[in-house]
């Protein structure tokens, strides 16, 4: 919804009488989070590219609601953007869930070559079935995993309980690893690693670091098991209302804010490592994929066979 | 003025004007946010959707077990085991039942959180055997509904996960640490009231409990108090969550009232559902409607707005805090608990910890001074039901729970500029 | 008219039935989770959304039956200032209010169910709107106890049973 009275419905080629908008953005990571400053770099550059016309106001840290909510708001048309994780998408447009499956990226240039090409775009504009509209993919990293074990190999996950989002894909991937997956909600987790009634559990570097789960599990693991992105997401009521001028800025404006995301989000996640480097985590890395990646196969043949269109068209992503 | 400005008049006046005609509180917020949200030609939907969406929390459901809880304990006969147990403490001092009155409250705890279950099911065992005792019962009034305000601060307190809620999930667990030591000062503070007073009137010791029958008390005071012992102990060591550990203290508290004490037959069951279903009602729809209110305040920015306006009286916290004091004080005059939290929790919180307040602390502030309000009137819940079950009128028991308030007031300033009286102990659980 | 009451009554007590017994299954979903959690270290994947599900419905249903038992009251301190048949207007007043809130739930509850009739919840592939249509459901049963109190019918069935005395 705009929030000015006075704007009125642009009148058709009337140029001095375009229409005003003061919008609204909701994310749930605080302000200095890079997802949010890749959101003001957007309402900024709208601001500059439509002279003060088109206003964006962003409210961080959730204040407008989780993001469960905010979805259902945009939907709405009660607030008019809202930057969102891909992975709960996937209850509007199933073809998300293919981003949650394990190991089908190769490395980040692999998952951006797909994002930013045809079949990564359908998957946002196909949104608009649910009164919304994706503008553009934002980072969010990898998932690894980490324990308060030693994790130096695919074969140390054996027997560790590990915590994973409540999902059937994340289960099964674990089962798949002979490891044993715990669901519990993300609050509990800290005291559950010094309680012992977890290993481990998986998440982004930066996350890792701002849970303070560091400070029990000393190990990671960087399987890079899921690279699932971030979207910056539109009403589609909002957008209905734009002049085709404004839908074009606004477009190019979200597409020219990754930039600035993307290095928000490198430098979060080089400030992360080297602060758990120094806590005394131990990095692993992955150098060879090829036996995760068998060992998940049967992960990969259960799920995605409803998103084949979509798994072929990471595969040909391929760098 | 621009839209926002015009909107937040719209806002606060229709609030004001419908609360004045007596409009159920809930009731107000969600019209005051529905003629908003159409002036602003925002959909209408919204509201509905933050009120399904407010109540859409896993965390919120410890609130009708905690209730429930409560309420098997107070009707299966727990509560009165209970005062036993007290009685057999603190029975020999002098005012003895006071003391006991005290106590007990502490231990019943509350656990419903809804303080006037507290006072009525503590008060009415221990107000008749004080006046029995020759207890004036302006005093036995007095003391049983100040001690009753002990059990929303005292964990485990559903009003303490209320306030986790409005907040934006603060830990349950670090909010009960943090209840503990000021439930104690609370405790000291209203015994030694209690005390004074006691000896002025020149009350008598309690009789004691026979020997033969200290074995018994004890065992079944200790079993009836086992219910607050799962919750607590299953918050606290982290095994549970507080929806995990009320669930479990229902069906354990219903084990021991039905299975073993069987004090009420199996049917009074419906009438314990019954009762929770109209607490949580209330509950409820404030929890749905403040979501809502809640969503608009932060449309329009209005708490930083009124940080902003704080800031600009004094940058000295201590100041702020007294000013908040104050204004809670008076609120908590005509407001009851639920909606003092729902209502203050978004507006105020952030003017605190715009200063570095911890939102732990604030939340026993915040409660402290709701709890306040509930003996205070003109709408004083605890009040009205305490000189029910006592038959005095409002005024005889206002005055006489005037000692008891100056206590609480100390109190409040104690747990307010001690810090360290509120954050002692969840900072220990920190490490 | 005697069996329209009788039909009403039914309506009613199944409503607060169906309440009372979400209740208790709250209770006990959530025993068996921690039970299986603790002791068998699994948790059924449906268990924490069936919950939310049910408490969604739980609580609608509470809210509605508090109207039904004047539960949501006002302050009176203000208005008592005034003549008996100002407060009797403004009770109308109120009542109507009441009227157009289960109006709009039962409105905008129906238009949401509708929109969100094509999304899914995660776990048990439900379409969302299950947890919507109660909103209609409760709007209907306010609407109704509403009504009756315009027409100065008292709807309180537990007037015995005062909170916790
Ligand atoms: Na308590
Ligand atoms: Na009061």
């Amino acid at each position: 919804a705009c929030g000015n009275k006075e704007s009125s419905e642009p009148t058709a080629g009337s140029e001095s009488e375009k229409a005003e908008y003061t919008f609204r953005l909701a994310d749930n990571q605080p302000a200095d989070y890079p997802t949010v400053i890749g959101d003001k770099k957007f309402a900024e550059l709208v601001n500059e590219r439509t002279d003060g016309r088109i206003k964006i106001e962003v409210f961080p840290s959730a204040q407008l609601g989780d993001e469960k909510s905010v979805l259902e708001q945009v939907q709405l048309g009660a607030i008019d953007f809202t930057r969102i994780n891909a992975s709960p998408l996937a209850e509007f447009n199933d073809q998300f869930s293919a981003l949650n499956l394990p190991y089908v990226f190769d490395s980040d240039e692999h998952l951006w070559n797909f994002l930013e090409g045809e079949a990564g775009k359908k998957l946002l504009t196909d949104l608009e079935q649910s009164k919304m509209r994706g503008l553009a993919y934002y980072d969010s990293g990898s998932r690894n995993f980490y324990s308060t074990k030693p994790l130096k190999s695919i074969e140390d996950l054996e027997g560790q309980k590990i915590r994973v989002q409540q999902s059937k894909i994340n289960i099964d991937l674990l089962d798949a690893l002979g490891a044993s997956a715990t669901p519990m909600p993300y609050g509990e987790v800290f005291s559950a690693l010094q309680t012992g009634i977890i290993d481990g559990a998986e998440n982004n570097l930066p996350s890792l670091d701002s849970s303070n789960h560091y400070e029990e599990a000393k190990s990671i693991i960087m399987d890079h098991h899921q690279r699932i992105p971030e979207v910056l997401l539109m009403s589609k009521a909002t957008w209905d209302k734009l002049s085709d001028e404004d839908k074009e800025i606004i477009q190019q404006a979200a597409t020219d804010s990754v930039v600035t995301q993307k290095e928000a989000w490198a430098k979060l996640e080089q400030e992360s490592e080297k602060k758990l480097k120094e806590a005394g985590v131990e990095f692993i890395e992955v150098e060879d994929i090829t036996p995760w990646k068998e060992a998940t196969k049967t992960v990969l043949d259960k799920y995605g066979k409803d998103y084949q269109e979509v798994l072929d068209a990471i595969d040909e992503a391929r760098p | 003025m621009d839209t926002n400005t015009i909107a937040i008049i719209i806002l606060i006046s229709s609030f004001i004007l419908l609360i004045l005609l007596r409009f159920p509180i809930a009731l107000t917020l969600i019209i005051s946010s529905l003629v908003t949200v159409i002036y602003l030609g925002v959909p209408w939907a919204v509201i509905g959707q933050q009120m399904t969406q407010g109540m859409n929390s896993f965390s919120l459901l410890a609130i009708p077990f905690f209730i429930l809880t409560g309420q098997i304990m107070s009707e299966g006969g727990l509560a009165h085991r209970i005062v036993n147990l007290a009685r057999l403490l603190v029975g020999r001092v002098r005012g003895g039942l006071a003391m006991v009155n005290s106590v007990a409250s502490l231990f019943f705890g509350n656990i419903s959180g809804s303080a006037v279950a507290d006072v009525s099911s503590v008060g009415s065992v221990m107000i008749p055997m004080m006046k029995k005792q020759g207890y004036e019962a302006d005093y036995s009034v007095g003391v049983t509904i100040a001690s009753a305000i002990q059990g929303v601060v005292v964990p485990p307190s559903h009003n303490l996960v209320l306030y986790s809620l409005a907040a934006g999930g603060v830990s349950i667990a670090s909010l009960f640490m943090a209840g503990i030591v000021p439930g104690v000062i609370m405790l000291i503070a209203l015994m030694t009231t209690a005390y004074i007073i006691a000896r002025k009137r020149g009350y008598q010791k309690a009789e004691p409990v026979p020997k033969a029958e200290i074995g018994s008390v004890l065992l079944h005071g200790i079993l009836s108090l086992s219910p607050a012992v799962i919750i607590l102990g299953g918050i606290l060591s982290g095994w549970f969550t507080a929806t995990e550990s009320g669930a479990l203290a229902c069906l354990y508290s219903f084990i021991l009232a039905f299975g073993i004490y069987r004090d009420a037959p199996l049917r009074s069951l419906g009438k314990i559902l019954i009762r929770t279903l109209r607490t949580v009602s209330m509950v409820f729809f404030l929890i749905a409607a403040s979501a809502a209110f809640g969503w608009i305040l932060a449309y329009l920015q209005v708490p930083a707005m009124v940080t902003d306006l704080f800031l600009s009286v004094s940058d000295n916290p201590l100041v702020i805090l007294l000013i908040i004091n104050i204004l809670l004080l008076l609120l908590g005059a005509p407001m009851d608990m639920a909606p003092m939290i729902l209502i203050m929790t978004p507006i105020l919180l952030p003017v605190v910890t715009s200063f570095g307040m911890d939102p732990v602390h604030f939340g026993i502030v915040l409660i402290l001074n709701a709890g306040i309000g509930l003996i205070t009137p003109p709408v004083g819940t605890v009040l009205f039901v305490g000189c029910a079950i006592g038959k005095v009128s409002i005024q005889q028991g206002t005055k006489a729970m005037l000692p008891f308030f100056y206590a609480l007031l100390i109190v409040l300033l104690i747990i307010t500029y001690i810090p360290e009286v509120v954050m002692w102990l969840p900072n220990m659980l920190a490490k | 008219m005697k069996f329209i009451i009788k039909i009403g009554k039914f309506i009613d007590s199944v409503f607060e039935k169906f309440a009372l017994v979400s209740l208790v299954g709250l209770v006990l979903i959530v025993t068996t989770q921690v039970m299986t959690r603790k002791l068998f270290n699994f948790v059924f994947f449906w268990s924490e959304e069936v919950t939310l599900l049910l408490l969604a419905w739980f609580a609608l249903m509470a809210i509605a039956i508090g109207f039904r038992e004047n539960i949501h009251l006002g302050i009176d301190s203000f208005t008592n200032l005034f003549s008996k048949i100002f407060n009797k207007v403004l009770d109308k007043i109120i009542s109507l209010s009441i009227f157009a809130f289960g109006l709009y739930l039962v409105v905008q509850g129906w238009d949401f169910t509708v929109l969100m009739f094509d999304s899914t919840l995660p776990a048990t592939k439900l379409p969302s709107s299950v947890t919507y249509i109660a909103m209609p459901i409760t709007g209907v049963m306010i609407c109704g106890y509403a009504v009756l109190q315009l027409f100065n019918i008292n709807t309180t069935r537990h007037k015995d049973i005062e909170e916790g005395m």
